[in-house]
């Protein structure tokens, strides 16, 4: 035999071997009882861990104002919206997405907004001051937008807010907005909750949830919308901590020219309003 | 051709190697901790992972009763490991000691193979009792009459006749005839009485899963009121579930660790049906630490009725009997009665259409779902009907868009917004028009609209079937590491629906002395609580979002407002800025911010910052959702277990 026949050889013997070792091996762990009462035993678990979400892909997308025709607003800072609380002077400019709002340490918000459909759009000054935050969770809106020109008149107001008690709000220099509790509020159910507006202690007006007003203020004309002012109370048994609450929902406008023959105080109010108008029309 | 020749022995050798020690092509080590069933290797040494002293971990992925494991083989502390029948889990000895450890697998005519385990430092606490997630009752088969009862049906003419087969005049004859084989029948009530069984002795087989048991725990069953223990013929470890996740944790800065849970499948005899019983599990008292106080380790008890029909069973306690999710099989959807399934339809409002992107997202939280089913495997499947199959031959045709433009949706009323110009729709008025009456019960509705009045993501009616996403915040509402907040919300909902509150267990006021359902509860893990609601929860203590959307188990410490410290934070003793004033205090002020204060350290914000905040296990109560075990005998979908009455 030739040294090539012989290495040949090895090589062949070592292959058979190793065929051999491997067919022993074959599936060690093939079940001797894989029936218990006519149900397999599983085979072991792997074990559980929590896995985060991936990132969304392509990081996230710019925040914009949900697609409809609903009233809606929101502030955005740096392509996302603005949730802590802000209260800066700045300069202010509104065009067809908004208004811009550049405060005087250089940070800027955007407020791209859709208003209930007949109210106005504000005119704005030069300057004025923004205050706003946007606390809302899973559990409720908790959102305020209070845009004031630097005599703290309203110009832009967005409340989104529940509570447990009628909510007074004040929107400019003793110009307040006070939820009226609804008469009978023992009963379980919905009750609208109307919106009275407040200046210097007198009663502008009196608007009821859904209804526009063109009020005259001791400054100027703003709209106000009470989009949603009600009083909810539960069944008896509820034990909702968060119950009976108070929703309000309202929107102001402000700047606006003066309502033709009308003194300070005086309404002028048109019904359900709630399609919304987009910004600057 | 030269050099062919002389690499030829070099070759051969290695190939002699190879046939030696393992086979081309096959890993003797896996070289990672993860695994799934099946992949285990089959030769070698393989890194099992680590595990804490007493924890359930997975040796082995094939079920095999031949194989033989042997804990430290060759050392001083070596010993056969007992345990799992199966021989796919061991637990760890209580006193083995931190480090590298081997366990043999040794199987008859076979080589053996080895697992590492590297053991980490037992936490210095008292071992956790167990705690019982799961009771699901199957198997069932009759074994006696447990209880007779006189039955009396009011009868006509005819249905005499019937019976009797024949058209004779009622007479005496009649009566005595019948009285004389089945029953009585009057002729002055016009009723017929006769005795039937009414509860049934059984045979069956119960899955119980444990929480933090033994291998080798003790399980006892006990009839409510007479406390008579129910004959237990076989008790196999059939499934386990070990915990990766408590590896990164300290476990002594939790109230109730979570090292497994494993899984006992129970054969027993002569339970009754429609009767209640009492189940309690016992660790080994001798795995137990000497210096632990005596404790019983012990779990609490848990209760739950045997089912009073066979339409009643539910296999695996996910609401749907298994008469109906063999229904559903046949008809083409993907239910099991062995394992839990969750079906839900999604309808969107035409302004509130979500992405496609969080219907995975949804699906792995409950597939990742650290419970375990009367099948073993871990895990909820969740199904959502959005419409994917619309146009084609699968079974999820019903969901998707409807064409509703109104803003705003409520759950059941929503008249109060506009009482002249409709602005909102209701699920309930939707239901009625876009939700099949066949799915009633089977699957839980869900509709997607713009807005809410009160501006919340949603409402989920607990322990109901219908739910609403008013979130209009997308992911764009999210920080910079957010998840899809619809994706969130929906979970939240359906986890409502699945009887989850905010919190696990209610907190404490101690000024008023009462308990309140917070949903900002600092220690509450869990996209229930609205604390985690939008990122999801903190996983590694920072008191920060980790994007991981999943329901709590249970295991955080009591958080105490009165006590509060920056610098222990939750949990891992890890310093966490609680109040949310971007600093780590020792006794933080609770008004540092406005608007956070009342409701990080406030809960309720009743201004008095006295709160006690308890974790609770959501898991556990999705886990076991029995069916209504009980039903009137006769009445639709409600059999005696003797079978039609004749």
């Amino acid at each position: 035999m030739t040294m090539r026949k012989k290495m040949l050889a090895f090589t062949l013997l070592s292959l058979t071997l190793m065929l051999l070792a491997c067919g022993e091996r074959n599936d060690p762990f093939t079940p001797t009882r894989p029936m218990i009462g006519g149900q397999a035993v599983p085979a072991a678990n792997q074990a559980h861990d929590l896995e985060p979400e991936p990132l969304l892909e392509g990081n996230r997308a710019p925040a914009a104002l949900p697609p409809g025709d609903f009233p809606v607003a929101m502030a955005i800072r740096d392509l996302v919206p603005v949730s802590a609380p802000v209260n800066k002077s700045g300069l202010l400019r509104h065009d067809r997405k908004g208004i811009h709002f550049e405060a005087y340490d250089g940070s800027s918000i955007a407020i791209p907004y859709r208003l209930p459909r007949d109210m106005p759009p504000p005119t704005l000054p030069p300057t004025g001051r923004l205050e706003l935050y946007d606390l809302s969770n899973i559990g409720g809106a908790r959102m305020k937008i209070l845009l004031t020109d630097d005599s703290e008149q309203p110009l832009f107001v967005h409340i989104w807010e529940t509570s447990r008690v009628p909510m007074d709000i004040q929107i400019g220099q003793d110009l307040r907005l006070i939820q009226l509790p609804p008469a009978n509020q023992v009963e379980p159910g919905h009750f609208p909750a109307t919106l009275a507006i407040i200046e210097h202690g007198r009663t502008l007006g009196n608007i009821a949830p859904g209804q526009t007003a063109m009020l005259q203020t001791s400054a100027g004309t703003i709209s106000v919308t009470p989009e949603i002012s009600v009083l909810t109370v539960p069944a008896p048994g509820v034990q909702d901590p968060d119950y009976p609450h108070y929703i309000l929902r309202a929107w102001v406008t402000g700047g606006l020219p003066p309502v033709d023959g009308r003194d300070s105080g005086q309404l002028q109010t048109r019904g359900n309003n709630m399609q919304a108008v987009p910004a600057n029309q | 051709m030269r050099s062919g020749l002389r690499a030829a022995p070099m070759i051969a050798a290695l190939l002699g190697i190879f046939a030696l020690t393992g086979c081309l092509g096959k890993d003797p080590d896996p070289g990672g901790r993860v695994f799934r069933p099946g992949e285990l290797p089959t030769g070698g040494i393989f890194d099992a992972g680590k595990a804490y002293p007493r924890q359930v971990i997975a040796v082995s992925s094939t079920p095999n009763e031949q194989l033989e494991l042997v804990w430290d083989p060759d050392l001083s502390t070596e010993r056969k490991l007992t345990g799992d029948k199966f021989n796919r889990y061991i637990q760890i000895p209580t006193d083995a000691t931190p480090g590298i450890h081997y366990v043999s697998i040794k199987q008859p005519g076979a080589p053996d193979r080895m697992a590492q385990v590297t053991v980490l430092p037992p936490a210095p606490m008292p071992y956790p009792n167990p705690r019982i997630e799961d009771v699901a009752i199957t198997n069932f088969s009759v074994t006696g009459v447990a209880q007779e009862a006189e039955v009396c049906t009011e009868t006509t003419q005819e249905m005499i006749d019937s019976i009797r087969g024949g058209s004779d005049s009622l007479d005496p004859k009649f009566g005595r005839k019948y009285e004389d084989q089945t029953g009585q029948y009057s002729p002055e009530t016009g009723t017929f009485c006769r005795t039937e069984p009414v509860a049934a002795f059984l045979k069956a087989t119960i899955f119980i899963t444990i929480t933090n048991a033994d291998a080798d725990a003790g399980i006892t069953i006990s009839q409510t009121g007479d406390h008579k223990n129910v004959e237990i013929t076989q008790t196999d470890l059939f499934s386990a579930l070990p915990s990766r996740e408590i590896h990164s944790r300290i476990p002594e800065t939790y109230g109730y660790p979570v090292f497994h849970a494993v899984q006992f499948r129970v054969d027993v005899e002569g339970l009754e049906s429609g009767a209640e019983y009492n189940i309690r599990a016992m660790n080994n008292p001798k795995r137990n630490d000497p210096d632990d106080g005596g404790r019983k380790h012990r779990s609490d008890q848990l209760v739950f009725t045997v089912p009073s029909s066979p339409d009643r069973v539910d296999s695996d306690n996910d609401r749907l009997s298994d008469v109906v999710e063999e229904r559903l099989r046949a008809e083409g959807l993907p239910a099991d009665p062995m394992h839990k399934t969750i079906f839900v339809e999604a309808d969107f409002l035409n302004t509130a259409i979500p992405d496609e992107n969080i219907w995975p997202i949804a699906k792995r939280v409950f597939s990742n779902a650290p419970i375990l089913n009367p099948d073993g495997s871990p895990g909820i499947s969740l199904f959502v009907d959005h419409g994917q199959d619309r146009g084609g031959s699968g079974p999820f045709n019903r969901g998707g868009a409807i064409p509703v433009g109104l803003p705003f949706l409520g759950l059941d009323s929503c008249v109060w917004i506009s009482p002249v110009i409709p602005i909102c729709s209701t699920l309930r008025d939707l239901k009625k028009t876009h939700f099949d009456p066949e799915r009633r019960e089977i699957f839980h509705y869900a509709v997607f609209g713009s807005l809410s009045p009160g501006g919340s993501g949603g409402q989920g009616i607990i322990g109901g079937w219908d739910f609403v996403v008013t979130s209009w915040r997308d992911a764009s509402w999210n920080g910079e590491d957010g998840i899809d907040a619809k994706a969130a919300v929906f979970v939240h909902e359906l986890g409502h629906n699945l009887t989850l509150e905010h919190s696990g267990r209610p907190s404490i006021d101690t000024g008023d002395d009462k308990q309140f359902e917070s949903p900002w509860t600092p220690n509450t893990p869990s996209i229930m609580s609205y604390r985690w609601q939008i990122d999801g929860i903190d996983r590694d203590c920072d008191f920060k979002p980790d994007r991981v959307i999943t329901f709590s188990q249970g295991m955080y410490k009591d958080f105490d407002e009165a006590k509060l410290s920056e610098r222990d934070g939750v949990c891992d003793n890890r310093p966490a800025d609680i109040n949310g004033d971007d600093k780590i205090a020792e006794d933080p002020p609770t008004s540092a911010n406005e608007f956070w204060a009342c409701e990080v350290t406030d809960n309720g914000c009743d201004k008095d910052t006295d709160d006690i905040h308890r974790d609770g296990n959501q898991w556990g109560a999705v886990a076991f959702r029995p069916l209504e075990p009980l039903c009137t005998i006769g009445e639709p979908n409600c059999r005696s277990w003797f079978g039609e009455r004749k």
